[in-house]
């Protein structure tokens, strides 16, 4: 990221020095919407997650982060720019060639309502991966299925109901009983509490927490739930129209937010007490159409601390002055908030 | 782990307690089961058929110019035709021709519907396009004159070979061939209709992400997601089946003598209608019957098991 | 709309162009062919002769060969000449054509005149005694063989009553108006039967699905009488869709059309495809049933049309 010395205030080296198990360089995601029109729903995005780490992606509804999700698994290719995973540029991989990857990179989505078929049983939802990979007889596909369920909270008799005999918060841990039976590195998460009760999310979120540090494993967490993100993620990275606007630990952007699109974010969510969110105090009008995203910097319009510049000039996604781990893109990044 | 507080499990309905909600929306269709219990009767009477042909003490290709045209007897519960065959038996072997012809057609271009609405609605973009219009097109086609083209046209010129033209069954085979090869659009419709909803889902995604290729996602996680809309059209077109058999039979396109099917019987039925209009009357009632009842079953299962499908004729 | 016109119409060309193909082929596989019929009138003709006959007429060369210069004198209006009747096929077809037209008119405006009343008593009570009964009739009248219900009526109006001819051929030259009228009551008896449970069962849902809208709920909330909310504000809306089934049904209808022919042996298209397909007619079946597939591909198109034409809030730009 830049060759300035730490001056070692937020964050060790290590992690910095670790390579990223998965990372996108410059990655954009256009769609062609009619005639002569295009919908840059991820634009010019680049962005690394450590090893064992969770990474928070934050945005309001609509910004591409599903999108730069579904571009980073490659389940839709880019417009332009490159994945890496492990160190291996994947961009222009081939599904044959994809397949065994697939296995290491798992998704559990929102709403375990619709990821799960309703017309399969538990223990089948969560050997289907096995299944496709052609993993195992199907014995030791059961025996797996049992432990993967014991290991996610739930008895390994319910492997032969189905979906709809379930709890939300008890089919979120089917889903990541599914997440876990590749035994994947990366494990991407969609908003995985959110259609969940208050009182349930804590114990979802405590056993992603234990499952992590038991398994090593690394997460992409998307949300806009700032409580939850800040008990859960090492780093966030907040986008805004396609394009990743400020990233850094957890800790600095909460103390310290440098992108006004992100201190609007922050003032607009009760830091402490879920659930009660007045959005949009702070925020003009809604987001403009990404199908005419506006000249300069993108968020311009709805910016209170906008000037001339801001209308003109797109702003460099940099460091901020004197921390090297924490970038942002806009022009008065280094004046810190009052 | 502390986690289990969550276990608080929605009342245990199973899969069979769907089913039984399904039967329970069915039972209050009072003329669908009507319907059921009819078409079991005659599915069973005419499966019987060899088993009452015994018991009456008749053969039902026995010739006997002396008891033409008799009237209902012990002997004969529903009379004699017009070469002093037993009526009843011959019904009955009829129907057996006639509910299989129909059931095996039907299931044959639902398989047909299935398949091509499947690839349509997963795959999407121009080879949905494609489909559609040729369903469109299809659909949009004076049915019967095309049928009776393809039951006159002459097997050998399509090279099939002597043996199989010349069995006994190869009425039954085109007849079955040429139904499911212009049936199928309903079901093709609905199922792509469906398709194109299910695979927005998130366990499609899940699986895909997963490297799932697209056989098994149509396969294992969208087909199980359309089989109520397949069951109702399937079930629907069996009437339509039956009466376009008895049409084509009717003419002489349809299954041949001596194999004998509700529409064969009628073959000679407008000579006869001067002299016994009972015989044209039986035939045509079996139909009648059976077609209305695979109607009604197809109404009360699209109640039961498909509460929001709407049959929309678009 | 324009472009959606063109559009459809583009389609339809299409579609008649390969099924033209497609009934080509078909003819082409049906038995025998025009040579075998002179071999057998001519006894004295040796195979020699018949391959010189085939050369001649083509019938040696490759299916697609065959059918573009089939199509090319068919553009220029050379239809060729039925076997059957002896004249050219267009001849033959044009009055076939005009009997047919009449007796699916007749057909359509009665089937209407009493199916859309019925169908519409049915949806305003729905579920209730009036309904059910509707409903059983119309599930009678679709699930009966239409061939079977026209021996029906033979024998009720004929053999029994003895009052309507059962042939609708009428045989003197001199007949007057009223010979070709009582002749043409058994067929369009027969298919109005049918027509009236169609569309009845069409009134029916699409009324009962209008009553359920919002502005129907907002008519009667303003006092409406609901008189007024049924014939002025649902009774247009519901008929939008049903208008589209007379065009869509055609095909249905034509099915109908050439069963009831044949059996009352009435001069009309579905007579003339029957016969000259079972009398190995090529020519003949070949012109009348592409000229059936036309007629019901046209009307599948004015439905759509029309649907676009009586439902302005329909836009075919975004459709496709």
């Amino acid at each position: 990221m830049t060759e300035t010395p730490l001056n070692g205030e937020t964050m060790s080296a290590a992690p910095l020095l670790e390579p990223p198990l998965i990372e996108a360089k410059n990655l954009s995601v256009h769609f062609k919407a009619g005639h002569n029109k295009t919908l840059r729903a991820v634009h010019d995005v680049s962005l690394g997650l450590k090893p064992g780490k969770t990474l928070a992606l934050v945005g309001e509804s609509g910004c591409g982060k599903t999108t730069l999700v579904r571009a980073l698994s490659l389940l839709i290719p880019p417009t332009a720019g490159t994945v890496t995973f492990e160190g291996q540029d994947i961009t222009r991989f081939s599904r044959r060639r994809l397949r065994p990857l697939r296995r290491r990179i798992q998704m559990v989505f929102q709403d375990p309502y619709s990821s799960l078929n309703p017309r399969m049983p538990v223990g089948a939802l969560i050997a289907e991966p096995l299944v496709i990979h052609g993993i195992g007889t199907r014995r030791e596909r059961r025996d797996k299925v049992a432990s993967l369920l014991d290991a996610v909270g739930l008895q390994a008799d319910m492997m032969n109901r189905y979906p709809h005999q379930f709890s939300g918060g008890q089919r979120q841990r089917i889903a990541i009983a599914r997440a876990l039976a590749l035994e994947p590195r990366l494990i991407i998460l969609d908003e995985p509490v959110s259609a969940l009760d208050v009182s349930v999310q804590s114990q979802v979120l405590n056993l992603l927490q234990d499952l992590q540090e038991k398994l090593g494993l690394t997460y992409l967490f998307i949300g806009h739930n700032l409580t939850v993100i800040r008990y859960i993620a090492d780093e966030v990275a907040v986008m805004y129209l396609g394009e990743i606007v400020e990233h850094t630990e957890t800790r600095t952007l909460f103390a310290d937010p440098r992108h006004p699109y992100t201190r609007a974010l922050l003032e607009a969510a009760p830091v402490h007490g879920v659930g009660k969110r007045k959005h949009g105090t702070k925020l003009k009008g809604d987001p403009p159409s990404p199908l005419a995203p506006p000249p300069g910097c993108p968020f311009h319009p709805r910016c209170p601390i906008a000037e001339a510049v801001c209308k003109t000039d797109s702003p460099a996604f940099e460091p901020v002055a004197g921390q090297p781990a924490h970038t942002a893109a806009c022009h008065f990044k280094n004046e810190a908030a009052s | 782990m502390t986690a289990r507080a969550d276990t608080a499990t929605v009342p245990a309905t199973t899969a069979e307690g769907m089913l039984g909600l399904a039967w329970k929306r069915f039972r209050h269709h009072k003329i669908a089961l009507v319907s059921a219990v009819v078409l079991i009767v005659l599915a069973t009477a005419s499966a019987a058929a060899p088993l009452i042909e015994l018991a009456l003490g008749t053969d039902a290709n026995l010739v006997n110019l002396y008891l033409r045209f008799a009237g209902p007897s012990l002997a004969h519960p529903l009379g004699t035709d017009e070469l002093g065959r037993d009526v009843l038996v011959r019904l009955l072997y009829g129907g057996r021709v006639s509910l299989l012809v129909g059931l095996t057609a039907a299931l044959a271009s639902a398989v047909l519907g299935t398949m091509i609405g499947l690839l349509a609605g997963y795959y999407g973009g121009r080879l949905d396009a494609f489909l559609m219009r040729t369903t469109d097109a299809v659909i949009a086609l004076p049915l019967l004159a095309l049928l009776i083209v393809l039951a006159a046209i002459d097997l050998r010129k399509l090279g099939l070979s002597e043996a199989m033209i010349d069995s006994e069954n190869i009425s039954l085979y085109r007849i079955i061939v040429i139904v499911a090869l212009t049936g199928w659009t309903t079901v093709a419709r609905l199922v792509r209709g469906r398709a194109l909803t299910v695979r927005e889902r998130d366990y499609v995604l899940a699986a895909h992400s997963q490297g799932a290729g697209g056989l098994r996602i149509m396969l294992v996680h969208i087909l199980p997601n359309v089989v109520s809309p397949i069951i109702v059209a399937a079930t629907l077109s069996i009437g339509n089946v039956i009466l376009l058999e008895s049409v084509l039979s009717f003419f002489g396109l349809g299954i041949q003598p001596p194999i004998a099917s509700w529409g064969n019987l009628l073959t000679n039925a407008q000579e006869l209608i001067w002299q016994a209009p009972a015989l044209v009357i039986y035939p045509g009632l079996m139909i009648f019957m059976t077609v209305i009842s695979f109607n009604f079953l197809g109404d009360g299962l699209q109640d039961a098991l498909d509460p929001q499908a709407m049959d929309r004729a678009d | 709309m324009i472009r959606f016109t063109l559009w459809r119409f583009g389609q339809t060309v299409i579609v008649i162009a390969i099924m033209s193909f497609v009934i080509y082929g078909l003819i082409g596989l049906m038995p025998g062919d025009p040579i075998d019929m002179m071999i057998s009138a001519d006894p004295k003709m040796t195979s020699a002769d018949a391959e010189r006959l085939r050369a001649l007429y083509g019938l040696d060369k490759p299916i697609y060969e065959r059918y573009l210069n089939w199509a090319q004198a068919a553009l220029a209006g050379d239809l060729g000449y039925s076997r059957l009747y002896a004249q050219p096929v267009l001849d033959v077809m044009w009055p076939a054509l005009g009997n047919t037209l009449i007796l699916l008119g007749l057909t359509v405006f009665f089937s209407i005149l009493i199916g859309l009343p019925l169908g519409m008593a049915a949806a305003l009570r729905p579920y209730r005694k009036l309904d059910y009964t509707i409903n059983f009739l119309a599930f009678a009248g679709i699930s009966t063989p239409s061939f079977w219900l026209a021996l029906m009526i033979i024998i009720l109006f004929s053999v029994q009553l003895g009052i309507l001819p059962a042939s609708a051929t009428v045989v003197s030259s001199d007949a007057g108006l009223w010979e070709h009228a009582r002749a043409m009551v058994l067929p369009v008896l027969t298919l109005t039967i049918h027509g009236i449970a169609v569309y009845a069962r069409h009134m029916r849902s699409s009324m009962i699905e209008t009553l359920r809208r919002d502005y129907i709920r907002t008519a009667r909330a303003k006092g409406s009488s609901e008189r007024r909310v049924v014939l002025k504000h649902a009774l247009r809306n519901a008929l939008i869709p049903v208008v589209t089934i007379v065009g869509l049904e055609f095909g249905h209808l034509f099915s109908g059309a050439l069963v009831t022919e044949t059996i009352f042996a009435y001069p009309g298209m579905g007579k003339l495809i029957f016969d000259s397909i079972m009398g190995n007619d090529f020519n003949m079946a070949l012109v009348a049933l592409l000229f059936a597939t036309f007629m019901t591909l046209l009307g599948n198109l004015l439905a759509d049309l029309g649907y676009g034409w009586l439902d302005p809030r329909i836009s075919y730009q975004g459709k496709r």
